[in-house]
């Protein structure tokens, strides 16, 4: 399905454009500059209103997704159960920052998913992990690696 | 009309006005970093409120009449009603404003004594005012350990960006406060829409799409609002510097009708003081060799635009209506947006670069230099002209024909560098040789100027004679949009005057519907021409445009020689070198082509 299929299935209004962005962003992976321009276009907006759309959402994303995409919870009650130890480890075992996205590995530090009890709460490239501990978090990675 | 209480005194307030225009209508004194005054004139407050209680400092006390207690709240958002009470300073405010004032410099570089705009800044003369001496939100250097130090660093500077790639304007996020008057300017004013807030909490920003390259119509009126130095113009005071210490080049100064009535400003004078004398003197002493004056070639402009537009009425070989081409942004803003309508606009170059292309042509033949060894400087009250000076049709094998352009504030910046006591200055004059301009000229400083200096001209080309009432009062003024009627013999030319380029949208988007109500377009794109321009000294409020407009229309009404076609150096250039207007030898080096704008970095994915 190319960009012009997407938008076309969208009416060029206001109030359209988050779902049209959420089609792409589905369809592509990511809404790359020329698809933001695209979009600028067909609702007549400014493409750095567009930027600004996409870079607030957690969902939306404005680059391809990294090879491995790590989350970990870090609201407060997964915290005061120690994600950030789990955070550390994964800085660790593969020498990356969090929040500062490489190519490969993206570990980012995310909002309450309302799994509490079932906390901390690590997220792989979608899969869900429950009460993490740092012991476990080379063990999981290991399969993905 | 309502009446609310502002510390203890009554005042008759509009409902539709936020307490703190009230407030600043009055000059009682309350700190604001994200609102500012150009708004009020140009464009209706949102009700989303975009740009609107950012900064958190024009903290009010207020209540209703039921109300027993005060409550605070921002006033730019708030809105009168019956009975209302306000309380604009007290103990309390001070303490809360200086804590979010506080807040606003941890997110800040805190790298003063080497920015651009140290002792120039709004919010540096704010934390002088408030008082700020320790910064309670940033962590002191010993109470952190080396590695955390280095950590925080890196979190600031990873989120750095810094854009320095265009000619005009150099962007530093790291001192960026996200007040994002930049964004309120360029969206509502100028409709251009080159930033955007974009990324959330500690990451935000304000940004173009993708962090690209800014590519915009680069009028800088960003860089007028920007409290702090997030956006400046791009500096070339050390290209000039480098010029004037340079033993082979001979610097050549042109200095541009509307920075005369401004630059006082930079030195604490009162607005619309008039200073041609003493920048003269200022210049020659920053190491100027010759002084010329850019009126001399606004009334070349306007002997080559009058011509242009009678054979355009007469001979009909380019479409009327015809556009101004006299700001840079303006063009711009058409070969990027409206490529459509490129050949409306007047071929002629902007007085900048036909000084340029004079003082490196004719002035270099007569004084038998080689056009390299001339160093040609504009000051120009406008931080486009930088790049309409970089554009690729200036651009000569071995030489630029207009090296470097300052704007009013680097000029005043430059001064104050070189220890210049400006009010002490002696007074100067131009260099004869290209310096007498007309008040015709001189008017070009202001929206509606270079109508009236081409109806003048205009009507003495078409009848032969000059008109009666030099004054075309109708076109003047500070209003957005100014129509009018002149009678030229049998001819009626349909007038349009325009400033911001909002405005300028407008009328473009009737054109395209085909609705032309007009023979002649003037557009500048800063709000009041260049008086507004965006290299003026900061701050520019209406009332300082004002003040400005006035001084340059005081020169229109003092000066002898009002009239562009009668000024005796124009009569001899054209005798000595370009034989008439209009002719081959003016068209090379008076005229110019545009071209549809083509985006660099946008098209790169």
């Amino acid at each position: 399905m190319t960009i012009q299929k997407i938008l076309l299935g969208f009416e060029p209004r206001p109030e359209n454009l988050l779902s049209a962005l959420h089609a792409i962003n589905q369809q592509f992976g990511y809404i790359s500059k020329a698809n933001c321009y695209h979009v600028a276009e067909y609702f007549e907006m400014a493409p750095p209103k567009i930027y600004g759309i996409i870079t607030g959402s957690e969902v939306l994303r404005d680059k391809p997704a990294a090879d491995l995409e790590i989350q970990v919870c870090d609201s407060s009650f997964c915290k005061s159960k120690g994600s950030d130890q789990i955070v550390k480890e994964v800085e660790n075992l593969l020498s990356i920052k969090a929040n500062y996205p490489t190519s490969k590995f993206n570990l980012k530090t995310i909002s309450c998913l309302g799994k509490c009890q079932e906390g901390p709460i690590m997220v792989v490239n979608g899969v869900i992990y429950e009460k993490v501990n740092p012991a476990m978090v080379d063990d999981i990675l290991k399969n993905y690696l | 009309m309502l009446e609310i209480t502002i510390d203890k005194k009554k005042y008759q307030a509009d409902p539709n006005q936020s307490v703190l225009d009230l407030l600043r209508a009055n000059s009682i004194d309350v700190p604001y970093l994200c609102d500012h005054e150009n708004y009020a004139d140009f464009c209706q407050k949102d009700s989303s409120g975009t740009g609107m209680s950012v900064c958190r400092l024009c903290l009010v006390k207020h209540r209703n009449q039921s109300e027993k207690k005060f409550t605070i709240s921002t006033s730019c958002n708030l809105y009168p009603c019956p009975g209302l009470e306000v309380i604009s300073q007290d103990q309390e405010l001070a303490r809360l404003r200086k804590i979010n004032l506080e807040l606003l410099f941890a997110d800040h570089a805190g790298l003063c004594a080497f920015c651009y705009k140290n002792m120039d800044c709004e919010l540096q003369s704010l934390a002088f005012k408030y008082d700020i001496d320790e910064f309670k939100f940033v962590p002191a250097a010993y109470e952190v350990t080396a590695d955390e130090e280095l950590e925080l660093l890196y979190e600031k500077m990873s989120r750095r960006v810094i854009d320095i790639k265009n000619s005009s304007i150099a962007r530093d996020s790291l001192k960026c406060i996200k007040c994002r008057r930049c964004e309120m300017v360029c969206r509502n004013i100028q409709t251009v829409d080159s930033y955007s807030k974009s990324h959330k909490a500690i990451r935000s920003n304000v940004s173009t799409e993708y962090l690209t390259p800014l590519e915009c119509t680069y009028c800088g009126q960003c860089s007028s609002v920007c409290p702090t130095a997030a956006i400046v113009e791009k500096s070339n005071i050390a290209d000039f510097q480098n010029a004037v210490n340079d033993p082979n080049k001979k610097v050549i100064v042109q200095t541009a009708p509307s920075v005369r009535v401004s630059l006082g400003e930079e030195f604490s004078m009162l607005p619309g003081t008039i200073v041609t004398k003493k920048m003269i003197q200022g210049l020659r002493q920053c190491g100027a060799d010759l002084i010329f004056d850019t009126n001399l070639s606004a009334d070349l402009t306007i002997m080559e635009e009058a011509t242009e537009l009678i054979e355009r009425i007469n001979k009909k070989n380019k479409p009327l209506p015809m556009f101004t081409s006299c700001c840079p942004a303006w063009v711009l803003f058409v070969e990027q947006h409206y490529p459509e309508f490129i050949r409306h606009i007047s071929s002629c170059r902007s007085p900048q670069m036909m000084m340029g292309s004079l003082i490196k042509s004719y002035y270099a033949q007569k004084i038998e230099l080689d056009p390299k060894d001339i160093f040609s400087v504009s000051i120009m009250p406008c931080v486009c002209k930088k790049y309409e000076a970089a554009r690729g049709e200036f651009q000569k094998p071995n030489y630029r024909e207009v090296d470097c352009s300052l704007t009013t504030r680097e000029l005043g910046k430059l001064m104050r560098l070189k220890k210049i006591r400006f009010s002490e200055l002696e007074d100067s004059k131009f260099d004869p040789a290209l310096g007498m301009g007309t008040s015709a000229g001189a008017m070009f400083g202001s929206s509606g100027g270079v109508t009236e200096a081409a109806l003048r001209t205009a009507y003495y080309f078409i009848t032969g004679d000059n008109p009666e009432n030099l004054a075309f009062e109708q076109v003047r003024g500070l209003s957005g949009l100014r129509n009018s009627k002149v009678k030229i013999a049998d001819l009626e030319l349909r007038v349009k005057v325009v400033h911001g380029l909002g405005h300028a949208r407008a009328i473009l988007e009737q054109l395209k519907k085909g609705q032309c109500d007009f023979d002649f377009l003037e557009v500048m794109a800063c709000p009041g021409g260049c008086i507004g321009g965006g290299g003026q000294p900061i701050p520019t409020s209406p009332k300082i445009r004002q003040a400005r407009a006035k001084a340059i229309y005081s020169q229109d009404d003092t000066m002898k020689l009002r009239l562009s076609h009668e000024n005796p150096l124009i009569k001899k250039i054209y005798k000595e070198f370009l034989t008439q207007p209009g002719s081959r030898k003016a068209e090379k080096y008076l005229h110019t082509h545009y071209y549809p704008y083509h985006y660099r970095h946008k098209s790169k994915d």
